[in-house]
């Protein structure tokens, strides 16, 4: 099994982490790696009342619980979250008792597609939902920084999608070890 | 060898007594057994003689519908940073000491091609570290660099912070001790911005991503490209005010031994945010595939977007205020067909999703009486993007934040309680963001600094 596909690969990705080409000096804008986080969860709450209020108190039970999330997106009636695997029961016992209609979806990798100078771009992410959809690979969820952007697919999806990631921005073998 | 390179900005050496700031710096330096290399930028700010918008204006001047070349208006730029290069080598001759100024090309600063925004590729440092062991002070003029055959590239924004970053690492290997010093106008790098928040204090210790992050997410102190090289090489820098003695803010790899903690709170963008809702008996495919179209619109338009998001139901994300004009323009009454390459014996052949932003439009409205008449062959989906105007969004920059549980919740709780509504949040390994009315940005941006304890020293 690759580091690529390891499961147990939990990469903490630093800036500093990502250093340009040998013989380069500064790195390039643009794609430059591709980093995979398996056993994540995706957890979608969506209420029927008072979403706002709701959504504080479900994050304040997490964070009592000392539960990491990550992904936050705020959707129009709810909010749904990325959480580590092995807190999907706690997550799923915690929030059985809050108001809200609660899905969890286990087996999840979390797709970082690593790039340079990412808000002086433009197409990135064009190209990254393209080459998804061209292999049919579910994208449960993006989200982006300034060096990256996320993608939620299922992890058994995960080595197909980096290959169709791969080809879409001509990587190397380095880009994905 | 000891190595310094000390980089001043333009208003640092804006004026004469400025200069002789700037100038005092450098002869302490060398007093305390520095080989110091300067890096100068443009003498002052817009409509100052020398900065480098007067300089582009010179070109515009002569006719303003003929854009001048990259090549040339490189060529211009680089001017104002040897003006300003020469005229601080000669305050420091005249304070007595020996110096040399070089363009960023004499300094073997190698580039790309890409004009106006080049990318280094090499640094041979050789001259410089010849002409430091015979003593004397070498100034180079920042934001600038050469390319093979010779022409001059600038380096884009913050150029002249991302040459005293890559000179360091470039003297790097030829230093027994090594240090690149960043003046400004400001005594280091700052919780929050002072204007807006008056109880904001200057970082000690920061690290390379951090301050990155900072600068990535509006802080203004170091370029995050000059922040990104110094980490990549490992140079440490320090970030200093030139018209006081504060020691500033030493920006290393670590400066709390790993220690998860809070760093800053930054506000920046002026965005609009768009969402797009899908009906909601659409398949997920279909999300997918008009998400792909609208993001290969803006591709097309060079719009880059964030806070992306995502649903099995919609997808939305922001966009810099000066697009959504053209946005409109694109999206108002744009036909997508989805599906309608599958055969199938009856009716519906296939699907359509008509685009509308904001209040409907134009498009939207012609398209739609277009298409009813196609209703019995074809199912059609109505998007109706909701616009959300005058956000921006403001972070909260930390360390470790995998290892700091509910600073999400805070952040929200935070906002929520003092009335500021919250339209979407984006983390990332080392920033929570969430996108507010610019109205609330001082509010918050205060708000979230007291909550996060940043004007403690800790």
């Amino acid at each position: 099994m690759s580091a690529l596909t390891d499961p147990q690969n939990q990469n903490k990705l630093t800036l500093t982490g990502f250093l340009p080409p040998p013989g380069s000096f500064e790195r390039e804008p643009g794609v430059t790696a591709i980093r995979v986080e398996h056993h994540m969860a995706l957890v979608s709450v969506r209420f029927s009342e008072d979403t706002t209020q709701n959504r504080l108190r479900l994050l304040q039970v997490l964070a009592e619980a000392r539960v990491p999330v990550n992904q936050v997106k705020l959707l129009p009636e709810g909010l749904c979250f990325v959480i580590s695997e092995n807190h999907a029961s706690m997550c799923r016992s915690l929030l059985s008792q809050e108001k809200g209609e609660v899905s969890v979806l286990e087996n999840m990798a979390l797709i970082n597609t690593i790039a340079g100078a990412m808000r002086d771009l433009s197409g990135v992410i064009a190209q990254i939902c393209e080459a998804l959809l061209g292999a049919r690979i579910p994208n449960r969820q993006v989200g982006d920084a300034y060096d990256a952007v996320l993608c939620l697919v299922p992890s058994d999806d995960a080595p197909r999608a980096v290959a169709a990631l791969r080809e879409q921005f001509q990587l190397s073998d380095e880009a994905l070890s | 060898m000891k190595i310094l390179v000390q980089k001043f900005g333009g208003t640092s050496v804006a004026t004469e007594e400025a200069r002789q700031k700037a100038a005092s710096k450098v002869i302490r330096a060398v007093q305390a057994g520095w080989h110091v290399v300067v890096v100068v930028s443009a003498i002052g700010r817009a409509g100052a003689p020398y900065a480098t918008d007067t300089l582009i204006q010179t070109l515009k001047d002569v006719d303003a519908a003929v854009p001048p070349a990259p090549r040339e208006l490189d060529m211009m730029m680089a001017c104002g940073e040897i003006i300003s290069t020469v005229v601080l080598a000669h305050t420091l001759r005249v304070a007595g000491l020996d110096t040399i100024a070089l363009t960023g090309l004499q300094a073997g600063i190698l580039t790309n091609y890409q004009f106006g925004n080049a990318r280094i590729l090499s640094i041979d440092p050789r001259y410089i570290v010849e002409m430091l062991g015979q003593g004397k002070v070498v100034l180079v003029a920042g934001f600038q660099g050469g390319t093979e055959r010779g022409a001059i590239t600038t380096l884009g924004r913050g150029g002249s912070d991302t040459t005293a970053a890559a000179l360091g690492a470039a003297l790097k290997p030829h230093a027994q001790q090594i240090e690149v010093e960043i003046y400004t106008d400001v005594n280091g790098v700052k919780t929050a911005d002072p204007r807006h928040v008056p109880a904001a204090r200057t970082l000690v210790q920061a690290t390379y991503d951090e301050v990155a992050e900072m600068a990535h997410q509006g802080a203004k102190v170091v370029h995050p490209r000059a922040a990104e090289i110094a980490g990549i090489h490992g140079v440490p820098l320090r970030v200093r005010n030139t018209f006081d003695e504060e020691l500033g803010t030493l920006i290393t790899a670590d400066s709390s031994a790993g220690q998860a903690r809070f760093t800053g709170v930054t506000h920046t963008g002026k965005l609009v945010y768009l969402r797009f809702p899908l009906p909601l008996d659409s398949p997920e495919a279909d999300r997918a595939r008009v998400e792909v179209e609208v993001y290969r619109l803006l591709e097309r338009e060079k719009i880059a977007v964030h806070l992306t998001s995502a649903s099995d139901a919609d997808f939305a994300f922001a966009v810099e205020r000066t697009h959504l004009p053209r946005l409109k323009e694109l999206l108002d009454g744009l036909v997508l067909p989805v599906q309608l390459g599958v055969v199938r014996r009856q009716p519906p052949f296939g699907t359509i999703y008509l685009l509308g932003i904001g209040p409907k439009g134009k498009g939207f409205t012609a398209q739609k009486g277009l298409l009813e008449g196609a209703r019995a062959y074809i199912a059609l989906g109505h998007v109706q993007a909701e616009v959300i105007e005058n956000c921006t969004m403001v972070s909260v920059i930390a360390s470790g934040l995998e290892d700091i549980p509910g600073v999400v919740f805070r952040t929200l709780g935070t906002l929520d309680a003092i009335g500021v509504p919250v339209y979407q949040m984006a983390d990332s390994r080392h920033s929570i963001s969430a996108l507010i009315p610019e109205a609330d940005a001082q509010k918050a941006t205060r708000a979230l600094h007291e909550e996060f304890g940043l004007g403690w020293e800790k």
